[in-house]
């Protein structure tokens, strides 16, 4: 299904809650740990033309403040996968840290629009046995998104912070700054230059920063949609259960990666 | 339950997606993929004066709806042999593609124990694959085999320096390569300048003629040490890659000569892919060029040419070292 029916439906599937309700008073700090498995496929131009499919943990932390007319979430994700060499030549380990800051204003009971920042960092390394990609031993991609946020909040029963809540959200990137290498070896493209190149690799942190460049959903399109119900288990004490669809796609040059993740995240929360 | 339903439903249609698609078994699109990706990264089609899409033709007529596993694989890798790369490789999960041979047509005598037996008098040390020792009274004499784990060269200078030796001799007939980017900080040893050694060139575009423009690489003067005694580098055919590198930086430096066969070339640095159906290709994606901007990867021209033959080594008797002492 491609992003834009996602994105309608997503949209849809939100409204579809909105029915009239009591209206909901709150004014809350909860700060969340998060632990759960992530199945995701990745597709790296710069690493082959075939995807790989896995299983991973992926932990997490949030937190959340919400108040009568605002709702802001800061969260921050890491997952590391793998895959093995085992029945394909080529194995690829992934690490993929991710931090999310959304901020909304109330518009209506139970909804939340607003927009968000995200720094979305996926580092791809080809895991070979026969060394042949001892040159290209990275691919790397960092984007510094924004872009709209939505979303929706219920109690399913009880009121305010007692019984079970339901919540979903929606987010997609309008513009993005995107730094992937330049072409074929990873070198970003500020480093191919006399003045900075090196054999040894040394001074890119600079050059990789300064290699960015600024893109829309032609570029760089994301679309992250999140479930989740959560139960007090006290006043103080909530837990959840969450479900987190996460695609992206990244084309800054010639080489595109594409990106998705379904998670299943069970969650401790601290309301305070 | 209305809308218990609706969320069933998203999520099932979300999660029924891949990014991949169907993935083409057939012969015709795997070689189309493998021409691509070769067409659109190698970088020596205008260096080599190779038509990349006569090439295509030619092979692609080969290749039928029930052409095999195999003959695919040895289609692939006659292409690849025909780009006469040593960096270009193939290889499958039951086989590995068979690399150009780049000493073809080239003798090759060579015997790195006759050396240690007959023309080292005094053995002064081993570190990582770097051997190293006295030839007669005082010549000095390195033995490179490959070029990794020899950071010990930097010490060898100042020892062979304090040793008053009247010249030195690198050797690195043999050395087939490995990671030649600590080599210029070492050459800082033999300058009393900052000194171009050469330059990279990297693939930046899908079009033969998208590459970087030239980026120099300079040995900076060591200001605390300076080897200033005569060397000579001995090369042979076998000489490859990172040594081919080690050879054009060598080139001259002040007091340096070089000596011997031309080296075997691989000026390329290769960069690795996964075709859609497993299968691993490597291609070169960079080059090496000598400071007259000349590629290094059909080799490097020595200053004076000798080789031994197959009749000097029966006779114990190692006509290029002999020629390099006597230089």
């Amino acid at each position: 299904m491609n992003m834009k029916y996602r994105i309608l439906f997503s949209i849809l599937f939100c409204c579809s809650f909105a029915t009239a309700q009591e209206h909901l008073v709150e004014r809350s700090n909860t700060f969340t740990l998060q632990f759960g498995l992530s199945f995701s496929e990745t597709l790296d131009h710069r690493v082959g033309a075939k995807s790989f499919k896995r299983l991973a943990p992926k932990y997490g932390l949030e937190y959340t403040k919400i108040r009568p007319k605002s709702h802001s979430v800061f969260q921050a994700q890491f997952y590391r996968m793998k895959s093995n060499s085992d029945q394909d030549i080529l194995g690829l380990l992934s690490i993929r840290p991710v931090i999310n800051y959304a901020y909304r204003r109330k518009v209506k009971d139970d909804f939340w629009i607003g927009g968000f920042y995200e720094s979305n960092t996926m580092l791809n390394f080809p895991i070979d046995r026969l060394k042949l990609y001892t040159n290209n031993t990275i691919s790397y991609n960092i984007a510094q998104s924004f872009g709209p946020s939505i979303v929706y909040r219920r109690n399913l029963s009880g009121t305010n912070n007692t019984g079970a809540a339901f919540f979903g959200s929606v987010q997609s990137s309008l513009f993005s700054y995107l730094i992937q290498p330049a072409f074929a070896h990873p070198y970003p493209e500020k480093y191919l230059d006399e003045s900075v190149f090196s054999p040894t690799r040394s001074g890119m942190a600079g050059p990789i920063v300064r290699s960015g460049k600024l893109v829309s959903v032609g570029r760089y399109r994301s679309l992250r949609i999140e479930l989740g119900v959560h139960f007090f288990v006290s006043n103080k004490v909530k837990i959840g259960i969450n479900y987190i669809n996460d695609i992206f796609y990244a084309k800054a040059g010639h080489k595109a990666l594409s990106y998705m993740g379904h998670d299943l995240m069970l969650g401790v929360s601290y309301v305070h | 339950m209305r809308n218990l339903s609706v969320l069933l439903i998203s999520l099932i249609a979300f999660s029924s997606c891949s990014l991949q698609g169907e993935l083409s078994s057939d012969p015709k699109d795997l070689f189309l993929e493998f021409w691509t990706f070769v067409d659109q990264n190698y970088i020596y089609f205008e260096a080599k004066n190779i038509d990349s899409d006569s090439l295509f033709l030619e092979y692609n007529e080969r290749i039928v709806a029930q052409t095999s596993e195999d003959e695919l694989f040895e289609i692939m890798e006659s292409f690849l042999l025909e780009l006469k790369d040593g960096h270009n490789r193939i290889s499958s999960p039951f086989q590995k593609g068979k690399s150009f041979d780049f000493r073809q047509g080239y003798k090759i005598h060579h015997s790195a124990a006759l050396v240690k037996e007959k023309y080292i008098t005094d053995s002064l040390g081993q570190d990582g694959y770097l051997t190293w020792g006295i030839i007669g009274n005082d010549i000095g004499y390195v033995s490179f085999p490959n070029f990794n784990r020899y950071g010990a060269f930097a010490s060898v200078l100042r020892e062979m320096k304090a040793l008053e030796v009247s010249k030195l001799i690198v050797d690195v007939r043999g050395n087939g390569g490995g990671n030649s980017n600590f080599v210029p900080e070492l050459l800082g040893n033999l300058v009393t300048e900052r000194t171009k050694l050469g330059a990279y060139i990297e693939k930046a575009g899908p079009g033969h003629n998208e590459v970087s423009s030239q980026l120099g690489i300079y040995a900076e003067a060591n200001p605390e040490f300076n080897f200033d005694i005569p060397i000579v580098v001995l090369t042979n055919r076998s000489c490859y890659s990172a040594t081919s590198y080690f050879a054009a930086m060598m080139k001259d430096l002040p007091k340096v000569t070089i000596m011997g066969q031309k080296t075997g070339g691989g000026g390329g640095g290769n960069m690795g892919y996964q075709l859609s159906n497993g299968w691993l290709i490597a291609v070169s994606v960079s080059d090496f060029v000598d400071k007259e901007g000349k590629t290094i990867e059909v080799g490097v021209d020595p200053d004076i040419e000798v080789q031994n033959t197959a009749a000097d080594l029966e006779a114990n008797f190692d006509r290029m070292l002999e020629m390099a002492i006597e230089h």
